[in-house]
């Protein structure tokens, strides 16, 4: 089921890429959410795990 | 030759200036220079000359004066006609004459202070004591006076109140009652940061007023006064760009200093120069840049037309003329690249064609025709390729230098996140980063956008990845576009679906949107309607968009990407239609107001949308004509008074092609429609055709039972009959014209429809003076007076006011009719209707040189509004015939048939001539 809030669906984008294996957009899409939503932990926590998982 | 009154008297031969001896040599030049081309009679010679102390024998005085005169001018000069004199030079050849009509035609400080500089001294001082000579001198002078203030005020709009600051003192000294002098060295003195002064040359001015006059300062120098202690930011320096339409830049202008020299330099020498470069060099950027520097110097204005929204060569023109203010104006089959060289053939003006290299042959077209017509006229296009044409200079925008591509990166940075910083940890990655992106401004724009979430270093490094494949080869034009297309796709690959949609759909706007057709055409596309103000404020945050504030647009180079991406995601289609829904509902619901006070609110909205009016109407011609047809009928009067007529009629001749079986209401509607744009030509074809379109929708009429439909169409049929009268001479149709028209007023009477009313009764008026029958015109004025102001709608308020200023001029009440042409011109100027512009315009011109001269200047109209006047004096010099008047009917009909002349309305001239000759027989 979608989402109904913006905020949620782009929480979902986000993990979609991540398991996509997309790391980098997955990591990207992250950061441009918490400049809007910076409270959200769960973003947050899935960035963190993302950079570590970013080699780069 | 040349004579000189503003000063001493003198003739200037070419070589050297003569003073004329003698007191009644001078006196008589002066009579004679004055009415120069006019004959000027023994009698009024001697009178003028002489006064009561004639001398013995008045004739041999005379003749010995005009023999004098003729060894001084010579003898081809001074020619006996009848029973007087007359000077036989140009009027340019009289300085007071030619100071007259500089004057009359100067618009800017230095036409005026040139027209000023012909003064050499007090005007005709030698003969102050002969009444003519006072009272020309005192006119002279006035005018003199009248013209100085212009100047000024020409002066003070260009921002040089320093030294008027100077200047008007002394003049304020000279003429201390002259009210707007001094109102005019208040702001000078306010602009200069001196409140205090101009405060007390306002209480000087009421002391002088009270002493002198014994009255109080007037409404102006109050209202100034009230002003200037306020504070009130009106009087602040308009904004320089007064003539013109460039718009108000939304973000600052990095570097380019060389280029703006360029472009600058290549003005001096050549009149169109072409900006060229790869979508995102920064051409329009750089033209608007170099256009704003030019209009403080540009008397007549720096104007710009957007090419980009011109998708078919075919507008191209009339997007030209529409941005120089050369709209459609009457009926006349004149083209928009004539009204275009029209309105600039005379005038100092700098045009910019933005985006011309996807019509690039029509832009070429408009440029040579306007270059080639007008001399005055400078031309900047920015486009990908030039426009190939032999005066064209051009000025390769290049790539932005290191330093100037770093400020810009920096600036805009930091605008997204205030505490950005290029320090010497980021300065390496943005030298880099503006090295990889060919210093191209938009794509710098696009990366830097991204600061607020990912830093420089991150930047770098994504970027480094998709230009990987794009390294090596020479840094040309291809290289270029290239790197703008990666870095355009960087920008659009990090959106979030839901971004990327909404970008995609934003595409389909051809120029600019609001936020509310954003949300239609997101929407269609399954966004949630509450999210899409802050999806389109990312985009604004991601340079996706650029926002002024109130709308929304794409730059062109992103929007083409746009409508690609549209297309591959198979949007292209319901992205279209929903545009186009949205734009015909506005139509729609436009409609209702265009008959109200509301009007005008409404008249500006659609003008906002017409790059978007224009793309839905085009598409729901194609798609569904019967429904092109309904929305066409509802923005009739927002097409018909703000000139887009030719649009209109083909866009209702296609439908009209497209659905021949359309029936019922719908075609009625259609037919009236097409007859309201097709009329007021006058074309026999078209009126021919007009006609018959009102009569087959008449008829059709009669058959539906629809009776707000019946009574449109009789009055649209009436029209017809009016206008056939007024072309054929054939007066018999208006009897049922009349009949007609009566009927849909009672129609709408019971309806309760108050502008159906009010227009019904003011084409009863126009009826009422095709017979001839001026009294019962003014009756039906007066009746639909109350009618029209309280419908609030300005079309028949100003046609009722314009017939009211016609009857008080015949009347000869010029006043009157200089007053009732005034209100008629504000409303039509609120309305943007140019042939009450013009009109109103021509005629309080003529009406005031009729009272200083007794002679009005007739200017070219189009046919309705000259029916309007010669059918007015027609009815008027039959009023005079029948009362026995018959000089004053003969005057009246002679200027009915100068108005027919300057029209061409040769029918109408023809049944004029024949009343002359049955008066005189």
């Amino acid at each position: 089921m979608t989402p109904s809030s913006r905020r949620g669906r782009q929480l979902a984008e986000i993990e979609a890429e991540a398991e996509r294996g997309d790391v980098l957009r997955a990591l990207d899409l992250a950061r441009e959410h918490l400049t809007e939503f910076p409270d959200d932990a769960d973003v947050r926590e899935l960035a963190a795990l993302l950079v570590a998982h970013d080699n780069r | 030759m040349r004579v000189g009154l503003l000063g001493a008297i003198r003739v200037d031969d070419g070589d050297d200036a003569v003073d004329v001896p003698g007191a009644k040599q001078r006196a008589l030049l002066a009579l004679l220079a004055v009415n120069a081309g006019t004959v000027v009679s023994d009698g009024r010679v001697l009178d003028e000359l002489w006064g009561d102390a004639l001398p013995d024998n008045p004739a041999n005085a005379l003749q010995k004066r005009v023999s004098e005169l003729r060894k001084l001018l010579g003898a081809d000069r001074v020619i006996r006609r009848g029973e007087g004199y007359v000077l036989e030079i140009p009027r340019h050849a009289v300085d007071s004459l030619d100071f007259e009509d500089r004057v009359a035609v100067a618009r800017t400080a230095e036409q005026l202070s040139a027209a000023l500089a012909l003064w050499r001294g007090p005007a005709l001082a030698e003969l102050a004591d002969l009444p003519f000579a006072r009272a020309e001198a005192a006119r002279l002078e006035e005018l003199r006076w009248a013209a100085l203030e212009d100047r000024v005020e020409a002066d003070l709009e260009l921002g040089r109140h320093h030294e008027l600051s100077g200047e008007l003192p002394t003049l304020v000294k000279e003429q201390p009652l002259r009210e707007r002098l001094r109102c005019q060295l208040m702001l000078a003195l306010y602009r200069s940061g001196r409140q205090a002064e101009a405060l007390r040359t306002y209480s000087e001015g009421r002391e002088v007023l009270a002493e002198e006059l014994g009255l109080d300062p007037g409404p102006q120098l109050r209202a100034m006064e009230f002003a200037i202690l306020e504070q009130d930011p009106s009087l602040a320096l308009p904004d320089v760009a007064t003539a013109g339409n460039l718009p108000a830049p939304v973000t600052t202008f990095v570097g380019r200093e060389a280029e703006l020299r360029a472009v600058a330099d290549r003005l001096e020498g050549h009149r169109l120069v072409t900006l060229t470069g790869p979508g995102g060099a920064g051409k329009t950027r750089l033209a608007l840049e170099v256009a704003r520097g030019l209009v403080a110097t540009t008397a007549d204005g720096v104007w710009l037309a957007e090419l980009a929204p011109s998708s078919d060569p075919r507008t191209v023109a009339a997007t030209v003329a529409v941005a120089v203010g050369a709209g459609e104006k009457g009926d006349d089959p004149v083209t928009p690249l004539e009204r275009t060289i029209a309105r600039l053939r005379a005038r100092q003006a700098v045009v910019v064609l933005d985006n011309c290299e996807h019509v690039i042959d029509a832009a070429a077209d408009v440029a040579s025709a306007v270059l080639a017509a007008c001399p005055d006229v400078r031309i900047i296009a920015t486009s990908r390729e030039p426009l190939g044409i032999a005066a064209e200079a051009q000025v390769p925008v290049p790539a932005l230098g290191a330093d100037d591509a770093a400020r810009l990166f920096a600036e805009r940075a930091e605008a997204v996140r205030p505490d950005f910083d290029v320090d010497v940890d980021t300065a390496a990655d943005v030298a880099r980063l503006c090295e990889q992106l060919d210093g191209l401004p938009l794509a710098i724009e696009l990366a830097a956008a991204r600061v607020k979430a990912l830093p420089v270093g991150q930047i770098v490094a994504r970027l480094q990845d998709r230009f990987r494949l794009l390294s090596g080869g020479a840094r040309d034009a291809a290289a270029r576009h290239r790197t703008l297309r990666a870095a355009v796709e960087w920008s659009y690959d990090l959106l979030f679906d839901e971004e990327r949609t909404a970008f995609r759909q934003l595409a389909v706007f051809p120029g600019s949107f609001d936020l509310e057709a954003a949300e239609a055409v997101c929407v269609a596309a399954g966004i949630d309607a509450v999210d899409v103000i802050d999806l389109v404020g990312h985009l604004v945050d991601k340079s996706l968009v650029v926002t002024d504030g109130s709308r929304y647009r794409m730059l062109e180079t992103l929007r083409q990407f746009g409508v690609d991406r549209l297309e591959a995601a198979g949007e292209l289609r319901s992205a279209t239609q929903a545009h186009a829904e949205h734009f015909i509902s506005l139509g729609h619901a436009a409609g209702p107001h265009l008959t109200t006070a509301t009007q005008v609110t409404w008249l500006d909205r659609l003008d906002r949308e017409v790059d978007n009016m224009r793309a839905a109407l085009g598409w729901v011609v194609d798609d569904d004509p019967v429904r092109a047809m309904a929305v066409l009928g509802a923005i009739t009067l927002w097409m018909w008074p703000r000139g887009y007529r030719e649009e209109a009629r083909s866009l209702i001749d296609t439908a009209l092609r497209r659905a021949p079986d359309i029936s019922g209401v719908a075609r009625c509607r259609a037919l009236r429609c097409a007859s309201h744009f097709g009329n007021g030509v006058e074309r026999d074809r078209r009126r021919h055709r007009a006609d018959e379109r009102t009569a087959e929708a008449l008829a059709l009429a009669e058959t539906l039972g629809d009776e707000e439909e019946l009574a449109g169409c009789q009055r649209q049929h009436a029209i017809t009959l009016v206008r056939r009268a007024s072309y054929t001479g054939d007066l018999s149709v208006l009897h049922e014209a009349g009949e007609l028209v009566a009927r849909s007023e009672a129609t709408f009477a019971r309806l309760g429809q108050m502008w159906g009313q009010a227009i019904a009764v003011v084409v009863e008026v126009f009826v009422a003076l095709a017979a001839g029958d001026l009294p019962r015109a003014e009756r039906l004025c007066d009746q639909g007076w109350p009618l029209a102001v309280a419908s609030g709608e300005r079309f028949v308020i100003e046609r009722i006011l314009f017939v009211r200023a016609l009857a008080a001029k015949v009347r000869g009440d010029v006043d009157g009719a200089i007053e009732l042409h005034e209100q008629a011109l504000a409303v039509s100027r609120e309305l943007g209707f140019p042939e009450g512009i013009a009109v109103h315009r021509s005629q309080i011109e003529a009406l005031a040189a009729t009272s200083r001269t007794g002679d009005g200047a007739s200017a070219s109209l189009s046919p309705d509004e000259s029916f309007v006047m010669g059918a007015t004096q027609v009815a008027a010099g039959r009023a005079a015939w029948n009362a026995g008047d018959l000089d004053r009917a003969e005057a009246l009909y002679r200027e009915a048939l100068a108005v027919y002349d300057a029209a061409g309305m040769r029918r109408a001239r023809a049944s004029v001539m024949e009343s002359l000759a049955q008066l005189r027989g």
